[in-house]
């Protein structure tokens, strides 16, 4: 390898180079996209697991299980003999509430892209944009509300293993609960990606003519909204065996 | 002539910054994990329900999910980012701190996000996992010295095994990317540092975290499953698996930051000239194990949470009898599981191509042709992973298709295998002791790969699958190949870390006894194998009797090499001869710049002008 010496940039020869912000916005641009790609290959894995385990249906198990709902019963209510073991109970969730969450998700993503626009497009320094972020961050958390309401209707039941009763849910129950944590792991990344762009650009790091940190997060806000759609609509089209 | 002492000893005065970070050590980082799980284990006591579902697995996952955080607060790794939310960036100072300016040894013990801190850290954790995963080794093998003998239980054996072989993953999986991706690809490429230096860091320390969780499983009832996890055994399991589980996933967590590191810091923090066909091609091999690290790892996140969600919530993804199904698990983990064995084996055949040219002196055989068959390699090995279930009845129609995608396989690994080949090939050898590691890898890569190839047609894996012959052949490739690889890149680089060669006779004398070793242990394993003998099991019958001694007996030796290394490199760190900066008289950069290198590499940045490996070329 055949090497010239040059300067390339410029150095207070105490150790440090300064690189500029265009240089380290593409480095975190590529980083984000490739964090966006792993998340990527989550989803598909999720999205097998749910359609894998719809298609094979075993024992007939994907909405409907030999056991108990839980409403109303306790473990002991069942000790006392009240158990007659029923099948074939749907158990859908809703889908007018998955698509809330959907909404919930997409809008805070527009959100932040109007304000992201807006800080760009300003001349002087906008004050607005904390606004949109934290706007952003509380439609993140609706859609995390949203989310747990949906869990806790994930139907669980008593079933009989090895001579005593546990709580098990459908396997359409735990991909849903699967795709459900999903989300909230993702909506709490954004909340807190939220604060983060609230509380810089109050305090000036965040302004009109360095805005690339903002673009980043709306890079993997956005994709945390186009993957919900994406579930969604699997979630909506794919139910029922 | 620059020595190990002038590397060690602080030459100025430590920055002024750095701030909360200056109270914070590997100390305070295990305290305060402690503290944390303590917290989370009490918390849970109180909030949940012991009566309930999986509680026993749920405090131990609360408790172990305390610990990484605790951990992660206690070293400092989770500063930055509470920085960033906060708007308090760090500024020069602090970043001069953190990356360890002026500090000595200390800064061993830190979170320091200087890439080549960062790399020896490297070095120690991967010894610190193959040493605990070679106990365990010695354990099995000792138990299975002969039949019946019972050196360990039934379930601690169960356990062993369990936990050896996931050690001995994540060792083979950060030995050859974690030290050399960190310590000399940046400077290979011309860089100042990696792309991200504080996730540089972030990702050793979570590895460290994970570590005890893995080890720890072996505290709290053991785990018996083997290392794939198998379900529905490990639904059943004890509550060992819950650690096993969350230090799978807290690695993870560690594997993704760093795959994304290596990749940007080579796509975007190349010096002027190093054009893409100008790249070492261990960098090459650093950046494609990366791309395939991150399509692979978040099937293990994923199959892993799975797993303990069935255990702790009662979901029934893995439960057949509710629906669920084993054959998702199997999917799911092979879809991670055998990318995951290129994801350890490229940097290793990437280092060893590496030492070829330098030590054959000639330019690296068909550049391109090594480059393809890494990528060949990544992107084959997506499609294989059912082979690993053709006897468990899943999909019998995909068989065929599958067998054709796993002995196309061999495609790639054998232009791989040429490149070194033809490298040599009339190269006025220089046999030094890294060259050595290289020619017991070809050795051993042939057997571990033809056996492959046997074990890919499905008529022979009916009847191999589940013996010691896939024992054998696998540990041939991860034993036989990577770890030469890994101790053959050591060996290489060892003065660029240290400013010292590793001890030539001692190391030699390593090599012929691991060498040696490798070869009684894992031959005389495949005749076990092809005589019947199932793996995983505690005894055997007396058939067997001859062939298990002899493997142990083998076994022995490895392990003998493998302390002799040891030795070789601890005393060699200090009292090794010095070497200079560029003993091999290597092309690649990291030898153009002093030993030892300076904080940020480079006085002012190189100008490339040609490619890496022109040895036997007109200057």
């Amino acid at each position: 390898m055949t090497v010239t010496d040059n300067h390339t940039e410029h150095q207070d020869h105490s150790g440090a180079h300064h690189e500029a912000p265009e240089v380290v916005d593409g480095r975190q641009r590529l980083a984000i996209w490739l964090f966006i790609g792993g998340d990527f290959v989550s989803m598909g894995a999720l999205m097998f697991t749910y359609l894998y385990l719809r298609g094979v249906n075993t024992t007939n198990g994907w909405m409907s299980i030999v056991g108990m709902p839980t409403q109303g019963r306790t473990l002991a209510t069942l000790e006392a003999g009240d158990y007659t073991p029923i099948t074939n109970i749907e158990s859908k969730l809703s889908t007018s509430l998955n698509w809330e969450i959907v909404l919930a998700l997409v809008v805070s993503a527009a959100i932040l892209w109007i304000g992201e626009r807006q800080l760009r497009a300003a001349r002087t320094n906008d004050r607005s944009f904390p606004f949109y972020a934290i706007l952003a961050s509380a439609v993140a958390t609706v859609a995390i509300w949203l989310q747990l309401e949906q869990l806790q209707k994930v139907p669980q039941y008593f079933v009989s293993s090895n001579d005593s009763s546990v709580l098990m849910h459908t396997t359409y129950g735990s991909a849903m609960m699967a795709l459900g944590t999903s989300v909230i792991i993702h909506a709490v990344i954004l909340i807190l990606l939220g604060i983060g762009l609230t509380i810089r650009s109050a305090r000036g790091v965040i302004s009109h003519d360095r805005w690339f940190q903002v673009r980043l997060v709306r890079f993997f806000w956005v994709w945390v909204a186009v993957s919900s759609v994406i579930l969604g609509g699997m979630t909506t089209l794919f139910a029922g065996h | 002539m620059t020595t190990t002492l002038e590397h060690l000893t602080p030459v100025g005065a430590v920055p002024a910054g750095g701030g909360f970070h200056r109270r914070l050590n590997f100390f305070t980082a295990l305290i305060s994990g402690g503290l944390f799980a303590f917290i989370a284990w009490a918390l849970s006591h109180h909030f949940l329900n012991s009566d309930g579902r999986g509680f026993s697995d749920q405090v131990t996952v609360l408790a172990s999910i305390g610990w990484v955080l605790g951990f992660e607060l206690g070293i400092g790794a989770l500063t930055p980012i509470g920085r960033w939310i906060i708007g308090k960036d760090q500024v020069h100072d602090d970043e001069l701190y953190l990356a360890g300016k002026n500090m000595g040894v200390r800064r061993h013990w830190k979170y320091c996000t200087d890439h080549k801190v960062v790399g020896v850290q490297y070095i120690v954790v991967t010894a610190i996992l193959l040493g605990a995963g070679g106990i365990l080794a010695m354990g099995i093998r000792t138990n299975l010295m002969t039949p019946g003998l019972h050196f360990v239980n039934q379930q601690v054996y169960n356990s062993f095994l369990s936990v050896h072989g996931m050690l001995m993953i994540l060792a083979l999986i950060v030995a050859v990317a974690g030290p050399w991706a960190n310590f000399v690809v940046p400077i290979m490429v011309g860089a100042r540092d990696m792309a991200f230096p504080r996730l540089n860091a972030l990702s050793l320390w979570t590895l460290v975290a994970a570590i005890p969780l893995l080890l720890g499983s072996l505290a709290i009832g053991g785990l018996d499953m083997g290392w794939v996890t198998q379900a529905p055994i490990s639904e059943q399991t004890g509550v060992g698996f819950d650690l096993f589980a969350m230090a799978i996933v807290t690695f993870t967590i560690s594997t993704t930051v760093a795959g994304i590191n290596t990749i940007c810091t080579v796509m975007t923090m190349r010096t002027k000239g190093m054009n893409l066909e100008r790249l070492p091609i261990f960098v090459w091999a650093s950046v494609v194990a990366a791309a395939l690290g991150l399509y692979a790892f978040p099937f293990f996140l994923v199959v892993m949470s799975f797993n303990l969600a069935d255990r702790m919530v009662g979901t029934s993804f893995f439960v057949a009898s509710q629906g669920g199904t084993g054959w998702l698990q199997e999917n799911l983990f092979w879809l991670m599981g055998h990318p995951e064995v290129y994801v350890i084996l490229i940097p290793a055949v990437g280092a060893l191509m590496e030492i070829t040219t330098v030590f054959a002196r000639k330019p690296l055989f068909s550049y391109r042709t090594a480059l393809g068959s890494m990528v060949g390699l990544a992107g084959l090995s997506a499609l294989v992973w059912a082979h690993h279930m053709f006897t468990t009845g899943w999909a019998p129609s995909l068989g065929g298709p599958f067998m054709v995608t796993t002995e196309m396989i061999s495609i790639p690994t054998g232009l791989m295998f040429l490149v070194i080949l033809g490298t040599l090939w009339r190269g006025n050898i220089w046999m030094r002791l890294p060259m050595y590691w290289v020619f017991g890898f070809l050795f051993n890569f042939i057997i571990g790969g033809v056996t492959g190839i046997y074990l890919s047609d499905i008529p022979v894996d009916n009847q191999m699958h589940g013996t010691m012959f896939v024992v054998a052949h696998f540990h041939y490739v991860f034993v036989g190949s990577v770890l030469f690889g890994a101790i053959g890149a050591l060996c290489f680089w060892y003065p660029k870390v240290t400013g010292r060669f590793l001890d030539e006779r001692l190391g030699k004398l390593s090599f012929w006894l691991v060498f040696v070793g490798v070869q009684v242990t894992f031959l005389s394993m495949f005749v076990s194998g092809l005589r019947g003998m199932p793996r995983r099991y505690s005894s055997y019958e007396m058939i067997f009797e001859h062939t298990n001694l002899v493997s142990t007996i083998g076994a022995y030796t490895i392990m003998a090499g493998m302390l002799v290394l040891l030795g070789a490199v601890i005393t060699s760190w200090t009292g090794g001869e010095p070497s200079g900066p560029n003993p091999w008289n290597s092309k690649t950069l990291e030898w153009l710049v002093p030993t030892p290198v300076p904080l940020e590499n480079f006085e002012v940045l190189p100008v490339i002008t040609s490619d890496p490996y022109t040895y036997g070329e007109a200057q």
